[in-house]
């Protein structure tokens, strides 16, 4: 009967639920549909992070970038900081609480790499970054373009 | 139901499963299963987690499960969720991987989210997992019921929130009196172009053993970016804050649903919540490199910490000292990576802390390729007048969507800090196999 009324609540044409980059724009999880999405977790104070993250920049065409920054309150104030560094030009959105990372990356560490095809899925996950994961990233991105 | 729902289509599933035999303590295989599932905009989940041990009872948990679901303008959660209000004082149920820290709110969280406001409430339950993940020692629920409520104002590049906290621990101080916290304040962040602001004030009001105690919390963050350099000051003040619940039958000490940002860098025992006032500036400065200074005032002892590090492509290189009164510590951390082309490269990292009177310190050095990974770790612990050393190999490798990781030896155990939590952590020897695939 709950999953009933749960299943009707979804179907019927509610708003989707939201996250707020860090210059306060809103991103609905609806808008992630249609587009293959990269969201990567990183940290100010990880430093493999902070090479993965200008690689980003290089993906393919079309390719949705979200960059999660995980870091506590106190190394939060650093975020713009090295967002302009890097010359980050993707939404930023900071996971104060943590839900995001637990929803997509429960438990691992950073950087960790999730890419979410057309259809809203994890596609694909990866740990770490060294020199290399950049290409391997591309083609699974591309490969997942190419699908209907 | 939720079960029902999962079983259907699973179509997100994490496995994490380990085996381990522990030189003069006991054998344990634990495995833990997290599946999610959407329709929509209805997403169920849950993690079952079983572990079996030699020495003691084995046994089975439903650790988390969840059915998110809209309703009109709402954005509703039934059942374990992890949430923080604004920078974590008031309340902070977030986990912290590094040092086993999980505890969920098992109830109800609501989120409105407008075009400029964002509302966010939850009630129920503290649900932490039952298994100390670093000691696995057994934990029971403490039940204790937790409150809490939040509206964010967002403009551009500035946000204004008001927030406000309760909790009602289970267990009592005096079995005829409620204890309780009640916490409610106010922040404020802003990033406008190279500058940034943020500030959190609190005041709260407990009530234990029937007496009422007032307690108020600062925190706050400043940056200035001037070209290519960028200063950043954090401070914090606390003065009888704190946000308790029952005991932690695992640590022997009482759950702690608030977090105050830390202003320490490296591993060292944090100060405990209490009266404190402290400060750290740091610069951001080019070719990688970053100094901080950070001092810290309480009744007991003042601590002065600071440090330089470099990062550079290859890796990363720091040198800090601390001044705590009675000991003084210099540390050099550093982390290497050289590339040797063809995927291979070799890895390093160092931790060390030279205290007046004892010595800390963990290396490891490897090599790696895409899909293997071998290290050699070595430590060394010479606190409380005792002397251990610590060998242990690392081995990895990732398979298809799994990677399998293997820890012969031992391994230094000690103060571990990780997003601001810090805890002692067991040394470990013997033999562990790790296995950890998503499909």
């Amino acid at each position: 009967m709950i999953a009933a009324f749960a299943l009707a609540l979804a179907l019927s044409a509610s708003p989707s639920t939201t996250a707020r980059t860090v210059d306060g724009a809103q991103i609905k999880s609806s808008d992630l549909k249609g587009k293959v999405t990269v969201v990567a977790f990183w940290a100010t104070w990880c430093a493999p992070c902070l090479k993965e993250l200008p690689t980003l920049s290089g993906l393919p065409a079309e390719t949705r970038v979200l960059a999660v920054a995980v870091d506590d309150a106190s190394t939060a104030s650093r975020i713009p900081s090295f967002a302009k560094r890097l010359a980050v030009t993707f939404p930023i959105i900071h996971d104060a609480s943590g839900e995001l990372r637990n929803k997509l990356a429960p438990g691992s560490d950073v950087p960790f790499t999730v890419v979410i095809d057309k259809r809203g899925r994890i596609a694909w996950t990866h740990a770490g970054y060294r020199e290399g994961d950049g290409a391997a990233l591309a083609s699974v991105v591309r490969a997942l373009q190419a699908e209907p | 139901v939720i079960a029902l729902l999962l079983l259907l289509v699973p179509t997100d599933t994490s496995v994490k499963s380990v085996a381990e035999a522990r030189t003069e303590s006991f054998a344990h295989a634990g495995a833990q299963v997290t599946t999610q599932q959407s329709a929509g905009d209805l997403e169920a989940g849950a993690r079952v987690e079983a572990d079996a041990f030699d020495d003691r009872e084995s046994s089975a948990r439903l650790e988390r499960m969840w059915l998110a679901f809209p309703l009109g303008a709402v954005s509703l959660t039934l059942g374990d969720v992890h949430a923080q209000l604004g920078r974590g004082l008031a309340l902070s149920l977030k986990p912290v991987a590094g040092v086993g820290v999980d505890v969920a709110l098992r109830g109800v969280q609501a989120k409105l989210a407008f075009d400029d406001v964002d509302v966010l409430t939850m009630v129920g339950l503290a649900n932490p997992a039952n298994l100390d993940p670093l000691t696995l020692a057994p934990l029971s629920d403490p039940n204790d019921a937790i409150a809490g409520v939040e509206a964010v104002l967002h403009g551009r590049g500035v946000n204004v929130g008001v927030l406000s906290s309760a909790v009602l621990p289970r267990e009592r101080i005096l079995d005829d009196e409620q204890d309780g916290t009640v916490t409610a304040g106010a922040f404020f962040d802003a990033s406008l172009g190279d500058l940034g602001f943020a500030l959190e004030a609190d005041a709260q009001q407990k009530r234990l053993a029937g007496a009422f105690q007032p307690g108020a919390a600062v925190s706050t963050s400043a940056r200035y970016d001037i070209g290519p350099v960028s200063f950043v000051a954090d401070a914090l003040w606390l003065s009888g804050f704190e946000v308790k619940g029952s005991r932690n039958d695992a640590l022997a000490i009482r759950f702690d649903y608030g977090r105050a940002p830390s202003l320490e860098r490296t591993d060292v025992q944090s100060v405990p919540s209490g009266d404190l006032a402290g400060a750290r500036v740091t610069a951001l400065l080019p070719w990688g490199l970053e100094a901080s200074a950070m001092t810290t005032l309480t009744e007991a002892k003042t601590i002065v910490d600071a440090d330089v590090v470099a990062h550079q492509s290859f890796g990363a290189l720091g040198v800090g000292v601390r001044d705590e009164g009675l000991r003084r510590m210099v540390r050099v951390d550093g982390e290497g990576m050289l590339e040797l082309g063809r995927g291979f490269a070799l890895t390093s990292t160092l931790k060390t802390q030279l205290w007046n009177d004892h010595v800390l310190g963990t290396a490891v050095v490897g090599a790696q390729n895409g899909t293997a990974a071998i290290a050699i770790e070595t430590g060394i612990d010479t606190e409380h007048s005792r002397e251990q050393y610590f060998l242990a190999a690392i081995a990895s490798l990732n398979v298809g969507p799994a990677t399998l990781r293997a820890v012969g030896g031992s391994q230094r155990g000690g103060f571990r800090c990780a997003g601001g939590v810090c805890r002692e952590v067991p040394a470990f020897t013997g033999l562990r196999l790790e296995v950890d695939a998503r499909f």
